[in-house]
């Protein structure tokens, strides 16, 4: 994994050389910045050194920002992960229970709202959808914010935390600044909650008709359970696992996509980190964005594997 | 009560037509669009009032209306115009894309399953390595590394979606190779590859097209996302992703139209491909709901 | 005690509409064992599933009653209707295994079935559980308790459903092909299990099955159905003993007797699918005593004698 990503951005066109030393420099210059950064040695040399200081917390330094790479990820991380989070969390509260809901009332008006957000979500443009309702609530009707970043200029940022302004404020009684960041956060957060509510309340409402029509919920009912339970307690835990698995692969497009929303909302995360090493050819920025969105993913799913594992008896863990 | 169907063969293609229509009209509708979006491209060097490509400042900036039926961008370019030459190229790359990826993912399923062995376990894991990665992601970074052309959106494009086709290429052979060493020990005289062929077409055939069909709304979406951030189809491209991006600067400063029409087109295509492919889910494999 | 009155029911299809059940007529006296036979198809499940009101969506009940307990449970209300459902009519299924939920132990519906329809909480609830599996035959019931689905056989399965149904003290017990899909050596077992508990808790069971043999170890009364109708139905030693029906007749000459000096005859044709029902009398294509009339007009139930009635126009000139 790590070798593809290497190969990926070492194929880049452009020399990083060119960008850093400019176009007036010498051909001495650029052959001494070469050397310094290592980029005259053989590829597999370079690779080899790249996995070694990777083992030890080591991702090289940005070419742009000239920090760390491993600082510059660190740094960026909060926002990013504030975003997605809070993105996850909504899809997921408003999801789950619009599936449930459309299945129970098959043929509803709630069936068919279901059914038009699961083609909708995955259809809208998510970096149209922004720009949209960037227009209609901030400069239309003035609802909310302007798209530049986090917080207001005239906010002062809370103490330092945990790095996610939300928790920060709360945590030193800031409420100013805590009303800030969330009329900031509301609407990128709207649009990826929207684009990821789509394919949850799909699957849960498929995988919960499904279970609603197995032979273990009839004889649930012939046993007199009333219906809410058979569907909250019972056929839920049923429906429930395919459901784990969609929020796992949810979570993945939820990483490419803060990239898109954190371009059009100048959001400080590594989504913008990511398209502007992208941009400027910056070798190890790039690498390291790849690597920490890819570790995510592949974390994510460990972990729903193990949720499975403990859900399911079948699974003998 | 029995359809008119069995009624004889008197049927026209009218009533069998308006059948159609009215059981599924959703995904009809989803298919309508895309036909309409399709012929769009197809008609744009003749319909297309003014040349997509010519900068005029003067006409810079205007709001939909008179000439310009969806208004000019920064260029003073028709922005109707560009969405109809948008059309076109955006539905080769969405298409381009899905066949390269199901050339090359059919391909290589096929040998997975019939050869079996190490070529299987090779096969698989580079498919499990391509999926390993969040595929918008990945995009970008092939994207990246090949540098931003028409071509080379295609292929990246073309290459996340390369596994989807492989298993289910996979898959299918793994159960026709249970037939060919059926028919080889009764010695029935065919020839392998025609057992294969018989066995095989029909089965698949079936979740290639739906598949297909939802990875085009897909690709449209990523290539336009790719384009969006620059990796893709570069200025002055009537690409309606890069369009989208000409416009963001001046969505806050009021005019809404340079991004939000060819925005809307993408949503509309995009919706029209998953909208047939579920229609064409729930036509072929009848149990589901 | 429940009594089913020209029950119709019908599937839409596709674009058709199919029935299912044609004025089903049914009566299962209390405390006693009432048979409903039938070879696959012919609307049993159905019929069953309609008490319960448990049919699919896709069905439609054009018209018929079912009284019970002095009210019309078609009329119900579905709220109505789960507090009939195992408090007063219990079902047993087919397939035990896919009648327990996978990912619960078998205690979770046990323990909710006696919450609800006995007030029992917490370990009084917990110690009747395990004296109803103790009843039902299940060694080590506090182990049972703790298992899943998957861990256990199917003929303990059939137990636990045994003791679901029974948990609920129903007055009436529906059992859908109880031991169909058990082996047979546990079939005995069961069928002696069922036998048991229906004399020590005197209750009314509908037992259907394809199985003649089993219908007479264990029936008081049967009917016999064909294509979605009650074509004869009497007290089990009268069916026996003198079958009226030509269809029953010809059930009965297919049986594999032990000491019979003749073969077993094979009734002729092909039970007709829901598409392609014959016009009139629906057993009339394969039936040795057919006539004009059987092919134009479906018969209404005649009665033979005191409870026993039979769906046929000549049934009085068949020999014994």
């Amino acid at each position: 994994m790590t070798l593809v990503t290497f190969v990926l951005t070492r194929v880049l066109p452009g020399s990083p050389i060119d960008q850093i030393a400019g176009p007036m420099s010498t051909t001495e210059q650029r052959r001494a910045l070469a050397a310094h950064y290592g980029l005259d040695r053989p590829l597999w040399v370079q690779y080899g050194a790249y996995i070694a200081g990777v083992a030890r917390g080591d991702f090289g330094f940005s070419f742009t920002t000239s920090h760390p790479v491993a600082d510059d990820l660190g740094r960026f991380f909060p926002a990013t992960f504030e975003l997605t989070t809070a993105a996850i969390v909504a899809a997921t509260a408003i999801g789950i229970p619009l599936g449930v809901w459309g299945a129970v009332r098959q043929g509803s008006w709630v069936d068919h709202l279901v059914r038009v957000v699961a083609v909708a979500g995955v259809a809208l443009p998510i970096f149209w959808l922004s720009l949209v309702l960037i227009y209609l609530l901030f400069s239309t009707w003035h609802l909310l914010p302007a798209p530049m970043g986090r917080l207001s200029l005239q906010s002062a940022p809370p103490r330092q935390v945990t790095g996610l302004l939300l928790i920060d404020s709360l945590l030193s009684g800031n409420g100013p600044a805590f009303v800030d960041a969330a009329r900031h956060l509301v609407l990128p957060v709207s649009v990826l909650a929207f684009a990821a509510v789509a394919p949850l309340a799909r699957i849960t409402r498929t995988s919960m008709l499904d279970v609603l029509s197995s032979a273990h919920t009839r004889a649930a009912r012939a046993l007199g359970i009333p219906a809410r339970r058979i569907v909250w307690t019972y056929a839920f835990r049923n429906a429930a696992l395919p459901v784990l698995t969609m929020l796992a692969i949810v979570y993945g497009y939820l990483l490419g996509g803060s990239v898109l929303i954190e371009t059009v909302f100048a959001w400080p995360g590594l989504g913008r980190y990511a398209f502007n090493a992208v941009s400027s050819n910056d070798y190890p920025a790039v690498q390291g964005f790849i690597l920490y969105a890819t570790v995510i993913y592949v974390a994510i799913f460990v972990i729903v594997d193990v949720l499975y594992a403990l859900l399911d008896p079948r699974i003998e863990a | 009560m029995r359809l008119a169907a069995d009624a004889g063969p008197r049927r026209s293609v009218w009533s069998g037509a308006s059948d159609l229509w009215r059981a599924h009209p959703i995904t009809l509708a989803g298919a309508a669009v895309i036909a309409l979006v399709a012929l769009a491209g197809m008609a744009a060097p003749v319909v297309a009032p003014f040349d997509p490509l010519t900068v005029n400042p003067a006409e810079a900036l205007r709001p939909p209306g008179g000439p310009h039926l969806m208004g000019t961008d920064d260029f003073g370019q028709d922005i109707w115009s560009r969405v109809l030459w948008g059309a076109r190229l955006d539905l080769e790359i969405a298409l381009g894309a899905v066949a390269v990826a199901l050339l090359a993912g059919c391909t290589l399923g096929a040998v997975a399953g019939f050869w079996g062995g190490w070529a299987d376990e090779v096969v698989m894991r580079s498919m499990d390595i391509l999926q390993a990665f969040p595929s918008f992601i990945l995009a970008m970074g092939i994207a990246a590394a090949l540098g931003p052309s028409f071509r080379n959106l295609v292929v990246s494009v073309a290459l996340i979606n390369v596994a989807v086709y492989a298993r289910l290429m996979r898959a299918r052979l793994l159960v026709v190779k249970q037939a060919l060493y059926a028919t080889a020990a009764r010695g029935a005289g065919n020839p392998p590859w025609r057992v294969l062929l018989v066995h095989l077409l029909p089965n698949c055939l079936t979740p290639i097209f739906v598949q297909s069909s939802l990875q085009s709304g897909w690709a449209i979406l990523t290539a336009a996302g790719l384009s969006f951030v620059g990796l893709g189809v570069r200025i002055p491209e009537p690409e309606w992703g890069v369009m989208v991006a000409m416009g963001v600067a001046r969505v806050t400063a009021g005019s809404w139209w340079v991004s939000f029409y060819p925005g809307l087109c993408i949503a509309l295509v995009v919706m029209g491909f998953n909208l047939v492919g579920d229609g064409l889910q729930d036509l072929l494999d009848p149990q589901r709901r | 005690m429940l009594e089913v009155r020209d029950l119709t029911v019908a599937f839409r299809s596709g674009r058709d509409r199919l029935t299912a059940l044609h004025g089903v007529d049914l009566r299962i006296a209390s405390g006693r064992v009432t048979g409903l036979v039938g070879e696959s198809g012919c609307g049993k499940t159905v019929t069953a599933l309609a008490i319960m009101r448990l049919l699919d969506p896709a069905a439609h009940i054009v018209r018929g009653q079912i009284l019970f307990d002095g009210r019309d449970l078609l009329a119900l209300s579905e709220r109505q209707m789960e507090h009939v459902r195992g408090r007063r009519i219990a079902m047993i299924f087919l397939q035990p295994r896919a009648s327990l939920n996978p990912v619960f132990p078998v205690s979770a519906p046990l323990i909710d079935v006696l919450r609800r329809h006995r007030g029992l909480t917490g370990p009084a609830a917990r110690l009747e559980a395990e004296s109803l599996l103790a009843r039902v035959g299940l060694p080590r019931p506090r182990d049972v308790m703790r298992a899943y689905p998957h861990h256990l056989s199917g003929g303990m399965c059939q137990r636990v459903m045994i003791a679901l149904a029974l948990a609920c003290r129903p007055a009436v017990v529906l059992a859908d092909e109880p031991t169909t899909a058990l082996d047979v050596t546990i079939q005995l077992q069961i069928i002696e299990l069922l036998k048991g508990l229906q004399r020590e808790f005197g209750l009314t069971v509908l037992l259907i099955t394809h199985d003649l043999g089993l219908v007479a170890e264990m029936c008081d009364d049967v009917n016999v159905m064909y294509a979605g109708r009650v074509v004869e139905s009497a007290p089990a030693a009268v069916l026996f003993r003198r079958p009226r029906h030509p269809y029953t007749r010809g059930l009965m000459a297919s049986r594999v007797r032990r000491g019979s000096r003749t073969l077993p005859v094979a009734i002729p044709g092909r039970v007709p699918d829901l598409r392609e029902m014959p016009p009139g009398c629906p057993f009339h294509p394969r039936c040795p005593i057919a006539r004009e009339r059987c092919a134009a007009e479906d018969p209404l139930p005649d009665a033979v004698d005191t409870g026993h009635f039979v769906r046929c126009h000549f049934w009085a000139e068949g020999a014994a």
